[in-house]
């Protein structure tokens, strides 16, 4: 009966496989393609996190940049306000704000659905904006938050932490980074492909498809949305701390709406309902973003037309145009 | 086993049930017979808990579960199979049956109890299951979505299974072969409350009978008794 179980072996093979491609791609790629890089697995972590509620548990939420920008804000304060410059305690307070924001918003706006959740989130996201870009999380820390502040408009400045204890000058901190990066990636890769495969993420799926008769087979609901807006949270905040790290700032901007929406449009774009679809999105859209940017000053104009030329050619997404595709060259050619 | 007394439900401002009172024994086949639209799903939901009761109790195993959301109800040994099935259309068939036998050893865990595995009791009842596992959902015919529903609610290992018109549109032969499902079920010792608006297929399986007709029970006895009693058999033909 249990036909939808793991293969521990075949999950562990293609992270291996994928360690072997992206850990030697400090030694083969120039600098900036590197850079680019870094910034599409970090994005990828965060399109996957958010693909948890929004492709498996059918839950549209446009408040994920509220968890994104929190980690990097919890980290930078961190730095600033106390004399840690670890990076895994940057990352483990950054991340650990996510969690707890992730569970306050999740369990507010669960008590809606559909569009009446998604405006929920984005109302939420729009409060903590409202908190960081007016100044008041600042003022929280007296004198010198109120610099901070007035100096940078809210943005907050983190500077090259400690990896595993030991400093890294500019040359070199971008390559080690990137094993941080690559090593994140896997792990949330593979953490996300468990939960996919698990009786709990088939029970995602099912609630995503009809709530009311999966609550009538015995799944508590309203728990298990929770559950997957906290870890997607997680996921998305774990992201956003290897994101300030890597930009070494952060800014109001990704704490606002517009950054969520720039995840849920990679996250389409590369197709909800394939567990590699955000995954391709991402990558896709970094790189839509990076032609656009590198080609034009109007570049927000080429990204869109990019966009809507990808969601006509592909409309399930990239992963959706690429099963479709595998499928047609499959089937058997008829006499 | 399950005990309701004068309950009240509402659909919106509809006064659907007006004083509803039923019981089901121990590995008795019970049928809730009636109309379209008399009251049997509001029944079947008000048991589930997938609509609120205004008024009246609804006791399973001697507690009262009339304020429990439809997953605890499903915890305390309440298996549903509703009418249109509910099979998740995305989903194959081996994981529709794996999500319910996973909550089921979930909750005898909390229990504390031996976590007893639900496959071959199921595959007892509907050997035809195995040939549909690797099969979605959106792609089964509806004898299958019945017999997948029924399936599914008793990988939840439960003592009462409450199935909503489980011979409705069914071809004749296949109305046969679920007959004789429940049949089995029965003889494992589980409950079952049918509601049905075939009479003669109600009766063909039922211990006891309850005919409801606008929101109130106008019935309760042996199916031989319903079948010869007038008032029952006008009601049921409108």
């Amino acid at each position: 009966m249990t036909g939808g179980r793991i293969d521990t072996k075949k999950m562990l093979l293609l992270a291996a496989a994928a360690a072997a491609v992206l850990l030697p791609m400090p030694v083969a790629l120039p600098p900036y393609p590197l850079i680019v890089l870094c910034y599409a697995l970090v994005f990828a972590i965060a399109c996957m996190g958010l693909n948890l509620l929004f492709g498996t548990a059918g839950l549209l939420s446009l408040g994920h940049a509220t968890c994104f920008g929190i980690a990097a804000y919890a980290g930078a304060f961190l730095y600033r306000f106390t004399t840690v410059n670890s990076f895994e305690l940057y990352l483990i307070f950054g991340v650990s704000f996510s969690a707890l924001l992730a569970a306050v918003i999740g369990f507010l706006s669960l008590r809606a659905t559909k569009i009446h959740f998604t405006i929920l989130t984005l109302a939420f996201c729009q409060i903590v904006y409202s908190l960081f870009v007016d100044g008041f999380v600042f003022r929280l820390f007296g004198g010198e938050g109120r610099a901070i502040y007035f100096l940078a408009g809210g943005g907050m400045y983190i500077p090259r932490l400690t990896l595993l204890g030991m400093h890294f000058g500019p040359q070199e901190f971008i390559p080690a980074f990137y094993n941080v990066i690559v090593v994140s990636f896997i792990g949330a890769t593979v953490l996300l492909w468990r939960i996919d495969c698990s009786p709990f993420g088939i029970a995602l799926r099912a609630l995503r498809d009809n709530a009311e008769r999966a609550e009538g087979v015995g799944i508590p609901v309203r728990l298990y949305r929770w559950y997957a807006f906290v870890i997607s949270g997680v996921l998305v905040g774990l992201a956003g701390a290897l994101y300030g790290q890597l930009s070494r700032q952060i800014t109001p901007e990704q704490l606002h709406w517009l950054f969520s929406a720039k995840l849920v449009l990679a996250t389409v774009l590369g197709g909800l309902r394939q567990f590699l679809g955000p995954l391709l999105g991402a990558f896709a859209f970094v790189a839509l973003e990076d032609v656009a940017l590198s080609s034009t000053a109007y570049h927000d104009l080429v990204l869109g037309v990019l966009l809507i030329i990808v969601v006509f050619t592909f409309p399930s997404g990239l992963a959706g145009g690429a099963t479709a595709l595998v499928n047609t060259l499959r089937r058997p050619v008829k006499d | 086993m399950l005990q309701i007394s004068d309950i009240n439900t509402y659909r919106a401002a509809a006064h659907v049930l007006q004083g509803v009172s039923l019981s089901v024994g121990e590995g008795e086949v019970v049928c809730l017979v009636g109309r379209n639209g008399a009251g049997k799903t509001t029944t079947i939901e008000s048991i589930m808990g997938l609509l609120p009761v205004k008024s009246g109790t609804i006791r399973l195993h001697e507690k009262d579960i009339t304020g429990l959301p439809p997953h605890e109800r499903a915890k305390l040994g309440l298996g549903y199979s509703p009418e249109d099935c509910g099979i998740f259309p995305e989903l194959t068939v081996a994981e529709n049956l794996m999500i319910s036998e996973w909550l089921s050893e979930a909750a005898a865990r909390e229990r504390g109890a031996a976590v007893e595995s639900t496959e071959e009791r199921i595959y007892s009842v509907f050997p035809e299951v195995q040939d549909l596992l690797n099969r979605q959902g959106i792609n089964l015919s509806g004898g299958q979505r019945k017999m997948v529903a029924i399936a599914r609610a008793m990988a939840l290992a439960p003592s009462l299974l409450l199935l909503d018109e489980a011979f409705e549109g069914l071809a004749p032969v296949v109305v046969g072969r679920f007959r004789e499902a429940i049949i089995k079920i029965k003889a494992l010792g589980i409950s079952i409350l049918i509601a049905e608006s075939h009479l003669p297929a109600a009766a063909a399986v039922a211990d006891r009978l309850y005919a409801i007709d606008r929101g109130e029970i106008i019935f309760h006895g042996k199916p031989d008794e319903a079948l010869a009693n007038e008032e029952v058999m006008k009601m049921l033909r409108g």
